[in-house]
């Protein structure tokens, strides 16, 4: 674009007319890409845009149909994994590629060609401390094992091992979906200390507030097709939002509700794990209440005891006045609660199987009669609930597993649809999931609070909460800070209540 | 320019990945019934007694009874518990039962009941180990050779012969010249198919199978998926030994000796998917078809036992490197 203040430098990675396709799918059309020493390339998309066909392609797990990738200025083969780390270009892998059971030290060279003879492992940690320095865990103890460190850590240390074989162009994809708002931060730390000794960062991310923090410049993926890099001083959020979407889409969230009907929902005392002081509150129908809390704070926990997923140390859920039965999710679902949990990977999905089974996995007593599936209620029943959330019905045979993240999230929230619940409780509604998809499943949402239901989510993104509650009751290491009215809370005053609140007790 | 917009493009037709997957799965039928076709084929031609209705007929009674096992230990497959592996312990174990009831004047409903109810009993507790968290491997390794070892002392190691004549029609019997066993195994073959693909309890064990957790967050028990297919698999596995039974008016303990490994084999070269949610009561049955004419042919060609099994071992592998390649294609790309 215009906007090339400084005398051309020969990018470190450039991608010039890469095509990629995949039957009648164009996964990439001529698309342009390129990094520089020493900066930060942010990579934004739908999903489906073409990101990570982008990054396979770099990784070379695939071949592009046409185009070159120029390495310093010097056209290179990307074909196979083993000569794309010749190249220096090494992807930090979204599902993480340690060895659970072998140390940091051990982890940080493995597969590493270099050295070859035996080492101590005292001597091996001390090499791995050098490279350990330069992802912020200097303090970590080369010899402890991986499984005993967080996700965090782990990423971090899987960052470690590449820079230890030299890599140059690094590419993040995702990486901060797993993590809480202070492990981000070691992460973005990292970023721009690769980035200050020289490196090259690709960074693919859905988090827009992650690439104005940390991007130098940003290439926005639409269909496919790239657009050219924009310095990220030249853009605004709302401008980067239109580039995604193109002109599909205006605004993220949908109005606030208006009404608040009677109360449908109460928590008396309920502790739990995770949970350190007694939770009371009173949730009402058609209301949307966001929990906002960093993870670790409790909304997640709460929400887990709430639906029956894990047993309460004490208190107790009331339905309108009737005591749900504890830690039992059958009782739960039947007195009308429905709980799609924040990992539909893990324990939302039947990945394997159709997605009219997937949404009618939880109305099974729905679509029965004596012990018999009925096919003609099932059918209806799935139809019905891919129309509330906008599923393609003609994917309602496709194996779960093919969607698309946004539309596998569509099915882990809408499978709860079928047997009608009052309350709705979401934990983590949008997470790994594109832009697009996300104002639609908003937008559900509110529709379903509109219809008289209450809908209840737990977030660590704070726009989320305030663009999409009604109620909002803030949370801080297993304790609840505050509950207000939309209205009458902003921006900084829930980040403070997540991260620092004045009334937490005197602990840490 | 030609200007494919990839989502409109993608839409009329299946997507691709979708499409991949139910080639795959039409494919897994394919060479389940081809398998069979084939080995047919490869006996007639190589030798002419295979076919003789005598010798068809021998097959397809012992194909039952390695079926009526293989239908039960699909549910504990599909329900992602890997094997049974107290399969033919617990027929043995069955058809002796049934030879003392009978031989102490027992009438003969009364002790069919309760031969499968015992079955039922052993068959919930080893279920209910497992759903305590106890690998199935383990626990119904354990659950056979305590089996045995108790058979054993029940007998003293001898035949039970009971001489009660009740029984020998369904031993024997041949409605419209079919073997009854052959009859109960097609009649199981179909409620099991039923059940699996039209029934709540059917879909209840596929998702367990598919994922645990994602099936108990949609309020369904695990634990107690995994007491129900444990006692499926363990009354299949004793309605053989009934039938055993009557036809030959006795129980051994070694009745069933060596058919743990051809009812899985049944299950593998049927193509049900080994980590669970995947897989059908029909590919079970011409499973077991195959397993039984392929060994029945090689008796015939007079192959040592040692052969044999060899053949059954590396029909085994041939099927699970052959879906899991087909399964893995069809995933990824």
């Amino acid at each position: 674009m215009t906007d090339t203040p400084v005398a051309v430098e020969t990018p470190a990675l450039s991608m010039r007319g890469i095509s990629k396709r995949f039957g009648h799918i164009q996964a990439l059309d001529n698309v342009d890409f390129e990094v520089r020493p020493g900066e930060v390339m942010a990579l934004v998309g739908e999903n489906g845009a073409g990101k990570s066909t982008l990054v396979k392609v770099l990784a070379g797990l695939y071949r592009p149909d046409s185009g070159e990738v120029l390495l310093n200025g010097e056209p290179i083969d990307l074909g196979g994994v083993m000569k794309s780390e010749h190249a220096r270009i090494a992807v930090v892998q979204q599902e993480l590629s340690l060895v659970p059971t072998l140390t940091v030290a051990e982890n940080v060279f493995l597969g590493s060609s270099r050295g070859g003879a035996w080492r101590s492992p005292r001597r091996l940690g001390a090499e791995a401390a050098v490279h350990l320095r330069h992802v912020g865990l200097e303090d970590l103890d080369p010899l402890m094992t991986i499984e005993q460190l967080s996700v965090a850590e782990r990423q971090l240390i899987e960052v470690a091992r590449l820079v230890a074989r030299d890599a140059r162009v690094l590419i993040f994809d995702e990486p901060t979906a797993a993590l809480s708002e202070r492990e981000t931060d070691g992460v973005k730390r990292v970023v721009r200390r690769l980035r200050d000794e020289g490196g090259s960062i690709i960074y693919v991310t859905h988090r827009l507030d992650e690439v104005f923090d940390l991007a130098d410049r940003v290439t926005v993926f639409r269909d496919g097709r790239s657009q050219p890099p924009v310095a990220i001083s030249d853009i605004d959020v709302d401008e980067l939002i239109r580039r995604m979407l193109g002109s599909r889409l205006d605004s993220m969230y949908p109005p606030h509700g208006t009404s608040r009907g009677d109360v449908v929902m109460t928590l008396e005392g309920l502790k739990g794990p995770g949970l350190d002081e007694r939770v009371d509150l009173a949730i009402h129908r058609g209301e949307i209440v966001g929990l906002a809390g960093q993870v670790g704070s409790g909304v997640s926990a709460l929400l887990r005891v709430v639906s029956g997923t894990v047993p309460p140390f004490g208190g107790r859920v009331l339905m309108g006045d009737k005591p749900v039965p504890p830690y039992n999710l059958g009782a739960a679902i039947r007195m009308g609660i429905g709980y799609a949990s924040s990992d539909r990977k893990r324990d939302g999905l039947f990945l394997g199987r159709k997605v009219e089974e997937n949404l009618t996995a939880t109305s099974l007593h729905l679509i029965s009669r004596a012990g018999w599936v009925l096919r003609s209620r099932e059918r209806a029943m799935s139809r019905r609930v891919a129309g509330l959330f906008q599923i393609d019905p003609g994917r309602l045979r496709s194996i779960a597993g093919t969607l698309s993240g946004g539309n596998q999230q569509k099915v882990a929230v809408g499978k709860w649809l079928g047997p009608e619940p009052s309350v709705l409780l979401v934990d983590e509604p949008t997470r790994g999931v594109d832009v697009g998809a996300r104002a639609e499943i908003y937008g559900h949402l509110r529709e379903l609070a509109e219809g008289g239901m209450a809908v209840v989510f737990a977030s660590s993104d704070v726009q989320e909460i305030l663009g999409l509650a009604d109620t909002i009751v803030t949370f801080f290491r297993g304790n609840l800070i505050s509950s207000k009215r939309r209205d009458e809370t902003d921006t900084a005053t829930i980040m403070r209540e997540i991260t620092h609140p004045t009334r937490a007790k005197d602990q840490k | 320019m030609i200007d494919p917009d990839p989502k409109l493009e993608s839409t009329p037709g299946m997507p691709d990945e979708a499409a991949r997957i139910r080639s795959s799965r039409i494919a897994t039928v394919a060479i389940v019934v081809a398998s069979v076709a084939v080995l047919f084929l490869v006996g007639w031609l190589t030798t002419p007694q295979f076919v003789q209705w005598s010798n068809l007929r021998n097959i397809i009674r012992s194909g039952a009874m390695i079926g009526m096992m293989a239908l039960g230990i699909t549910f504990v497959t599909l329900s992602g518990n890997f094997f049974s592996l107290s399969v033919s312990q617990t027929g043995a174990f069955a058809a002796i039962a049934f030879a003392f009831l009978m031989s102490w004047g027992w009438p003969l409903p009364v002790a069919l009941v309760v031969v499968l109810l015992g079955a039922l009993l052993v068959g919930a507790a080893q279920g209910g180990l497992v759903a305590l968290g106890g690998n199935p491997i383990v626990v119904t390794l354990g659950f056979g050779a305590a089996l045995f070892g108790l058979g054993s002392i029940l007998t003293d190691n001898k035949t039970i012969r009971h001489g009660n004549t009740a029984a020998d029609w369904m031993g024997t019997g041949r409605p419209l010249g079919i073997p009854t066993q052959t009859w109960a195994f097609i009649f199981l073959c179909v409620i099991a198919a039923v059940v699996l693909t039209r029934t709540r309890f059917g879909r209840n064990v596929l998702f367990v199978g598919a994922n645990k957790y994602a099936a108990a967050a949609s309020g369904i028990r695990p634990s107690r998926v995994a007491v129900q297919v444990f006692a499926i698999s363990a009354m299949a596995a004793s309605i053989a030994g009934l039938f055993l039974s009557a036809q030959f008016g006795e129980g051994r303990l070694d009745s069933f000796a060596g058919d743990d490994i051809n009812a899985i084999a049944a299950i593998l070269v049927g193509g049900a998917a080994l980590q669970g949610g995947e897989g059908s009561a029909l590919r079970t049955g011409l499973g077991a078809v195959f397993i039984a004419a392929l060994d029945n042919l090689m008796v015939l060609r007079k192959f040592s036992f040692g052969v044999r099994r060899f053949w059954v071992g590396v029909a085994i592998l041939a099927a699970v490197s052959l879906f899991n390649y087909l399964r893995s294609r069809a995933r990824t790309t």
